[in-house]
This record gives structure tokens, sequence and C-alpha cells, in this order.
């Protein structure tokens, strides 16, 4: 039961920690320092012999669409992203750390609520024996 | 009617006869060693740290990164060994060390997943990249461990789960083992990156150098510390756990 619990707990941090992750996902730009693999605009190729102004919008590598290239970043912009990323990246760790803490709570919780179960079964048992024994010398227990 | 003495977690009930009291034990010293060093491994990280020339300030990230990464493979490791023992022998204690090393491990992972995630965020402009065999491994072998937990915990006969964990436990470490293995033999084709370059630390100035290996090797000694003491002490909870387990048969059989 505390093992079910303590996974539901889990389950329910992972999710939160996803929409947290989705909603700064979603909240941040999605520019690229480097801009390696994030580069979803590829600027067209020069016309050969041509004027490189009048070649036509970028185009997106994956769907083809027309799409202005975002600017770059300028060096604030960068911090500030850089920030609110290590701040996420913080926060989500916190999480992770934080959810297994309480799901090794929950468990020692559970495992405390059945050392009572099993000391009151224990006290009771100890108490029908010596109960029973009380009368018959030969019984276990007995006097 | 002869009881065996209970476990003690938090000091509420107290016994001596299992061996599993939770009060000064290696892990929970362990786990106050970790309280000082990590957030010494983050100031270090943060402030102390040199820049590396071409790199973001996000760079920073890889000093728990990479220790998580690695430490959770030789948890994965000794999950695996661990069930290995079980199969073996049979003995509850392999059991405890098993389940342990595949939640810690588990752990670790997702520590090195959102770290990297949120590097790529802002190298890349992407949160993830399926195109990289080393992102992709990684993803698999998250939910791969994941999958041996919830299989774990869906199988009703207690011997069946925990012998099913530990082939699971086995058929995983040998992916941990692959996943490294693209690391090391594709580096040319990933897009994850493979070294953290010192010598472009500050101009190599040998004392942003120093500053560099000062800051990975508390990272790492911080790391260890952590997921080592949270290993012991899952270890510590499965084995009580069995404990209690073993004395309410013995009350029901009564």
């Amino acid at each position: 039961m505390a093992r079910r619990r303590g996974f539901h707990l889990l389950a329910a941090v992972l999710a939160a920690m996803l929409a947290v992750t989705l909603a700064g996902g979603i909240g941040t730009p999605a520019r690229a320092a480097s801009g390696e693999p994030g580069r979803e605009e590829t600027p067209p190729p020069a016309p050969a012999g041509g004027d490189s102004s009048a070649a036509p919008a970028p185009t997106s590598a994956r769907a083809g669409a027309t799409n202005p290239a975002p600017p770059p970043l300028t060096p604030d912009e960068q911090r500030a992203q850089e920030r609110r990323l290590m701040a996420i990246a913080a926060g989500a760790v916190w999480s992770l750390f934080t959810a297994y803490a309480l799901y090794l709570f929950a468990r020692m919780r559970g495992l405390e609520r059945r050392l009572g179960v099993v000391a009151t079964e224990a006290d009771r048992s100890a108490g029908l024996g010596a109960g029973a024994g009380a009368g018959d010398p030969a019984a276990p227990g007995g006097r | 009617m002869n009881v065996p003495d209970p476990v003690s977690l938090t000091g509420a009930r107290h016994g001596s006869g299992d061996g599993v009291s939770m009060r000064f034990s290696f892990g929970v010293l362990l786990l106050l060693f970790s309280a000082v060093l990590v957030p010494a491994g983050v100031w270090w990280a943060l402030t102390v740290a040199p820049d590396i020339e071409g790199m973001t300030f996000l760079q920073r990230l890889v000093y728990f990164h990479v220790p998580s990464a690695l430490l959770a493979y030789v948890l994965f490791t000794i999950a695996a060994a661990c069930g290995l023992l079980y199969l073996w022998s049979g003995d509850g204690a392999w059991d405890a060390g098993m389940v342990a090393g595949i939640e810690t491990g588990l752990l670790a992972l997702s520590v090195v997943i959102v770290t990297g995630a949120v590097w790529a965020r802002n190298e890349w402009g992407r949160w993830w990249v399926w195109d990289d065999p080393q992102l992709t491994s990684t993803a698999v072998l998250w939910f791969a461990y994941v999958a041996v937990l919830v299989v774990r915990a869906c199988v009703i006969t207690p011997g069946d789960a925990v012998r099913l964990t530990a082939v699971l436990s086995l058929v995983g470490v040998l992916f941990c083992f692959l996943a490294r293995a693209i690391y090391f033999l594709g580096q040319e084709q990933v897009l994850h990156p493979v070294t953290v370059p010192m010598g472009r630390a500050q101009g190599s100035d040998p004392g942003a150098v120093a500053d560099l290996r000062a800051a990975k090797t508390i990272g790492w000694l911080a790391c260890a510390a952590v997921y080592f003491a949270l290993f012991l002490l899952r270890r510590r909870v499965a084995r009580a756990e069995q404990t209690v387990g073993r004395i309410e048969a013995r009350l029901e059989a009564a």
C-alpha cells in the first residue's frame, strides 16, 4: 500500500515537473546561443554571382514553411535567458531530490504504521497465550 | 510468542536485534557530509569556476551533469550485481541493494536528463534532440528502468517480483554498457559534447585551470556523497521492510 502511495506521489511530482518544464519551454524564446541543432531556419544559399540581399526569406529546413529568421540574442537577453534556464535547472533538480526524499519518508511512515499493527498483534498474541496458560501448568506460558 | 525486536527508523521504536536502526548509520553520516559538499559545489561552480572560451554560463551545469551520468551507470551496475547475487543465493539483502541501486540510479539519470535538457535549450534552442544517439539511448535507459520498477510494483507474488527485477536489472545494465559504447565509439556522429576543453579556461591561465579542476573534484565528491547516501538509506529502508514482512508472516502463521 505504502509502495503504491509512493509511486503515486512520485508520478504526481514528475507530472508537475513536466508541466513546469513545458511552461518554461513555451515562455522561453526558441533562440540558440550557438545555434547548432536548434537552427530551424536555414539561410538560403546566395544566388551565384547575384546580390545576396536579394535572396528570398529563410525557409524552415523541416517543414518547408517560410519564416523570418529570429534575430540573434543581445548580450543582455542572453544573460537573462541563461539566468532563467539556470533557475529552471536548479528548481527541477531540487524537485527531484525533494520528491525522492518524500518518497523515502512515505515509505518510512508506512513502515512505522505496519510496525504499530505488528506490535499490537504481538501484544494481543502474548496476552492470549498468557491468559490461556494461566490455569494450566502444562501449557506453554502457564504458571 | 517469540517476536524479534522491531526495526527503528526514526527513533519511535528502538531495536537492536535486526541491525536495521537508521540512527548513526553510515548513510546518515554521508548525507550530512553531502549537505555540506553540495552547497559548496554549487557555490564553487557558479562563482569561482572560470568561464570557458566559446561556452556559455550554463556550461557550469557540467560539474553535476557528468558525475551524475557516470554514477548512474555505477549504481545500475551495482543493482545488476546485487540482482545476480540474489539469483545465486536467494538472500533478501541483495534484493534490498538491487532496488536501492535502481532507484538511486534512476534519480541520478533524471538529474542528467534535466541538466542536459536545460543546457541544450540554451545552446541549441531545443530541450531535446532525437537525432542524437547519446540522448536517445539515455532516454530509453530511463524509461527501461522506470518500467522495471513498475513491473516490480505490479507483480503480486513477492518472490516473482524480486526474481523478475533481478533479471531485468541484468538486461538493463547491458543496455547501460551499450549506451556508453555509443558515446565512445560514435563521438564524431553525436551532437552531444564529448569533453569540456579545460585548456580554454580563461586563456589557459594556470590559476583558472586549477579552479576548474577544483570545481570538477567538488562536483564529483558532492554527487558521489549524495547518491551513495541515498543508496544506503534506501537499502536500509528496504531491509527494514523485509524484516517487518517476516514478522507479519510469522504472526499470521502463529
